[in-house]
């Protein structure tokens, strides 16, 4: 971008002046069509994004569709158990080749004019090819068009458009430890349980992305929540894991957050009690195997973890991922799945649906008052003399680099913080946000 | 930003490079709405579109209501028989002045604060009239040029357009195969359906006249006919000749010049056709070309830009409404040659509605098709939408069917499987994109 948008300089966007205690947001970054098509380019087509599970793409065949910003795109698991990403458009006429969002095929054939493709991506067939070409025709130039790069970590699948990126790993960072912390969970490997549920939020998607990871409004949005989780589980006799632990709501515990640099933010608290997380069945294999920092941390703790720009990873009452995708500058398109331990006993996997449901489904009591707050938050955006979105509760406890429990588990945030109600995680993620929007 | 496809020049949007073998379009004139905006200014406010059949507004006070590219327009029949065309607005606030779609009416009161306008669009009452008004400053204002050909009403905002009849060209030959079906003339079944496609609009001109999709996309409509068929309840002019869907028989595909185009394909059992029951009056009246291509050729035809007419299983009009680069809305009315038999009405009807109504069985994948291919085409990276095939086996100019039926195309090719039609479409649409005239 020209560095000029609406009669505002880009640097001025994020007012980043924390020695002079401020650190805040014009609140046109929620609303403006130019910053929108900026960020299409730059942050979701032409940086490394979320893609899928692995567990979700296991066998050969397995395909996964999505979009990498606003282009489809799928995975195809290859008949060597290497994973490869295409531009979702047959080579002729742009239909996408994928009859249903996920699946299972060896070819993919156009619905459109039946060309033929393999695993590979390769053309294999072009309905009546023959007489209709030229002398010399290679089918070869009708291959499918592969993604920019694809990655994996820990069973992460993630993707660019663009070739021209880091190495997943140097892009995921401190962010590692926190997605550590999930998959070590099982020694047989995490699964994506079947379903899925897929919402619209009427508002911008770095909303949501800061709603993920902002514990401050938990105790007014989710008071009802708690409230009724707590009256339904003393009025039917819930016990164990069964019951979903509401102290943290109530701010009796232990919690704080992480600026994880990049762009890349955690908020946490301790859990209460944590025989209430369908996890703790597995507290003496996890002792053994992983040092008691990390344990604390994978059991003890609940976490909420957002990989730049827009992936939720989510470990609380249950454990999610969520992705946020932006439509348009006014409108949010969020997918979310259940992630579980696969060798968990079958109460523990009960539980965690039960509170999947409760919580995180947006027909559940929770996601549908975080939808209402967003859509205020959007539409009280517009009211633009009114003009600065606040960050700078908790600047004066802000510690820089990793605090105690950090340590213990092994990562280095960039700044560590106290409560879960501060504001000094989002820090990175607005400067990263810039560096990306410049670039445009 | 790269601030705009339009300043960085049309001409790499359409790579057209035949003498090496390469015709491809950049697949953002499907999705880009700065390209959809040109479209709006050059190519349908320049040049003609297609408005209504004369059948629609056949008697004094008939008015249709229609769009000529984003702009409401209607045609109205006058006093003495002719017909004029008013930009759907009235003088005063701009309300539009027409209460339904079709109706008749003498005068148009507007419905906000009523203004009345005649038939002549003068404006003949304004309400709690101040004196001395002259209320002919409210005329009004007529649409540049209105003309038709054979009953089919086309209208231009652009003054300076060259004849109608120039413009039709070659399409007037395939034009004239429907009109003359009948010494009547053609009437418009009463109804029609309306439906709106998410995708962009040439995604729809291309796919009334690719034979290519046909054996893909209605293969379970074939099927399902066949089957239901075989039952054995369906004969004579109730069944659909669906061999032609299965291939195998003689097809191809024509570029009429100006952007307009059209597809063939032979039909296996010409008796079941709803026409056949003509066929002694059209041996005697008509040429033996123009008998063989009505009664023994399906034949979809695309006046650029707006305009598909189709006589393959049923015979019909399709007109398309451009509303975005990602939303196109369709209507389709079915057409048929006054005074056929019952008999003949009925399997006409039925088939419209088996295969080009929504509700039918071959619409409905169209739709499905083309909703898939605009998603696809957001896939940017993967920039090119390819027109290569049979580029190499065209005829330049007319083949020998087109000389007997005596029109000029500007190439020919013997398949309707082949792409060569769509160059000339995209050749025209280039050419008035960039502000030239056609």
């Amino acid at each position: 971008m020209d560095g000029m948008q609406g009669g505002l300089r880009l640097d001025a966007l994020v007012d980043d002046r924390p020695k002079d205690k401020v650190f805040r947001v014009d609140r046109n970054i929620y609303l403006d069509e130019a910053i929108f098509e900026a960020e299409m380019k730059t942050l979701f087509e032409g940086n490394w994004q979320f893609i899928c599970h692995e567990s979700q793409v296991r066998k050969p065949g397995d395909y996964f569709a999505t979009h990498l910003g606003r282009q489809p795109i799928y995975v195809h698991r290859q008949p060597d158990g290497g994973l490869k990403g295409f531009l979702n458009a047959c080579s002729h006429r742009a239909a996408i080749l994928t009859p249903y969002q996920k699946g299972n095929a060896k070819t993919l054939t156009c619905r459109f004019h039946s060309w033929t493709y393999k695993c590979s991506g390769e053309c294999i067939a072009i309905k009546n090819e023959d007489g209709t070409y030229p002398e010399g025709f290679d089918r070869s130039v009708y291959d499918l068009k592969e993604i920019g790069a694809l990655g994996s970590y820990r069973g992460f699948v993630f993707g660019s458009i663009s070739a021209d990126v880091a190495p997943l790993e140097d892009f995921l960072g401190e962010a590692k430890a926190f997605l550590d912390f999930v998959a070590d969970q099982s020694a047989a490997g995490l699964e994506v349980l079947p379903g899925s549920q897929r919402y619209i939020v009427g508002g911008n998607w770095k909303m949501s992305t800061e709603n993920a990871v902002d514990g401050y409004h938990t105790s007014t949005v989710h008071r009802v929540f708690a409230n009724t989780v707590r009256q339904r589980e003393a009025r039917e006799g819930y016990e164990g894991m069964m019951k979903t632990e509401v102290g943290r709501l109530a701010r009796q515990v232990r919690n704080g957050c992480y600026d994880l640099g990049q762009g890349h933010m955690v908020i946490w608290a301790e859990r209460d009690p944590v025989s209430t997380s369908p996890l703790s069945e597995a507290e003496a294999r996890l002792e053994r195997d992983h040092p008691s920092g990390k344990v604390d941390w994978m059991l003890r703790r609940g976490r909420n973890l957002i990989v730049f720009p827009s992936l939720m990873i989510n470990d609380f009452a249950a454990t999610q991922i969520r992705i946020f995708r932006p439509i348009s500058v006014d409108r949010t398109e969020v997918t979310i799945y259940c992630l579980a331990p696969s060798e968990e006993s079958r109460e523990a996997r009960y539980a965690r649906l039960r509170k999947f449901e409760d919580f995180f489904m947006a027909s559940g009591m929770a996601t549908s008052d975080d939808v209402v707050a967003l859509e205020a938050t959007h539409e009280g955006s517009r009211g633009r003399v009114a003009r600065w979105g606040e960050f700078h509760r908790g600047m004066n406890t802000m510690i820089v680099g990793p605090d105690d429990v950090a340590l213990a588990g092994g990562f280095r945030p960039e700044t560590s913080n106290t409560s879960w109600d501060h504001e000094t995680l989002y820090y990175s993620f607005y400067r990263t946000w810039l560096k990306h929007i410049e670039r445009a | 930003m790269d601030g705009g496809i339009v300043k960085n020049g049309l001409d790499a949007l359409v790579d057209d490079r035949v003498d090496e073998g390469m015709f491809r379009v950049d697949r953002s004139v499907y999705t880009d709405e700065e390209i959809f905006e040109l479209e709006m200014r050059n190519i349908f406010e320049k040049t003609w579109v297609f408005l209504c059949h004369e059948a629609q507004v056949a008697k004094h006070g008939d008015y249709f209501w229609t769009e000529i590219g984003r702009q409401p327009v209607y045609v109205h029949r006058q006093e003495d028989g002719s017909l004029r065309c008013f930009i759907n607005a009235c003088s005063h606030r701009a309300a539009i002045l027409t209460p339904f779609r079709q109706g008749n009416a003498k005068t148009l009161t507007c419905r906000f604060h009523g203004w009345t306008y005649k038939c002549s669009g003068a404006c003949v009452g304004i309400k709690n009239e101040e004196e001395g008004t002259d209320r002919s400053h409210y005329d009004l204002r007529e649409i540049a040029r209105l003309e038709s050909y054979k009953g089919f009403v086309f209208g231009c905002l652009n003054p300076d357009v060259m004849p109608l009849e120039d413009w039709l060209g070659a399409t007037k030959a395939w034009i004239d195969l429907m009109v003359v079906q009948s010494p009547d003339g053609l009437e418009v079944v009463p109804g029609n359906s309306t439906y709106r496609i998410d995708g962009n609009w040439k995604l729809q001109a291309e796919n009334g006249v690719d034979g290519y999709h046909v054996s893909t996309v209605h293969r379970v409509f074939a099927h399902t006919i066949q089957s239901r068929e075989s039952k054995g309840e369906y004969t004579g002019i109730k069944k659909t000749e669906a061999g032609r869907i299965a291939g195998g028989v003689p097809t191809g595909s024509y570029d009429l010049g100006n952007g307009h185009m059209a597809i063939w394909a032979q039909h296996t059992t010409p008796e079941v056709r709803p026409i056949w029951e003509a066929k002694d009056r059209l041996e005697k009246e008509l040429t033996p070309a123009q008998v063989e291509w009505i009664l023994r050729r399906g034949r979809n035809l695309y006046i650029f830009p707006n305009l598909l007419l189709m006589d393959n299983p049923s015979t019909q009009i399709r007109l398309m409404k451009p509303v975005s680069a990602n939303r196109v809305d369709v209507t389709v009315y079915c057409i048929a040659p006054r005074g056929e038999s019952k008999a003949a009405r009925a399997g006409r009807l039925r088939k419209f509605e088996d295969f080009y109504l929504t509700a039918g069985m071959a619409t409905s994948d169209d739709i499905a098709a083309l909703e898939d291919t605009h998603e696809g085409s957001l896939a940017r990276e993967a920039k090119w939408s390819e027109f290569t095939r049979g580029i190499d086996t065209y005829t330049k100019g007319p083949d020998e069917d087109a000389k007997a039926l005596g029109f000029e195309p500007a190439a020919s090719s013997a398949n309707w499987d082949h792409e060569v039609l769509f160059h000339g479409f995209y050749r025209n649409w280039l050419k008035l994109m960039k502000g030239e005239t056609a």
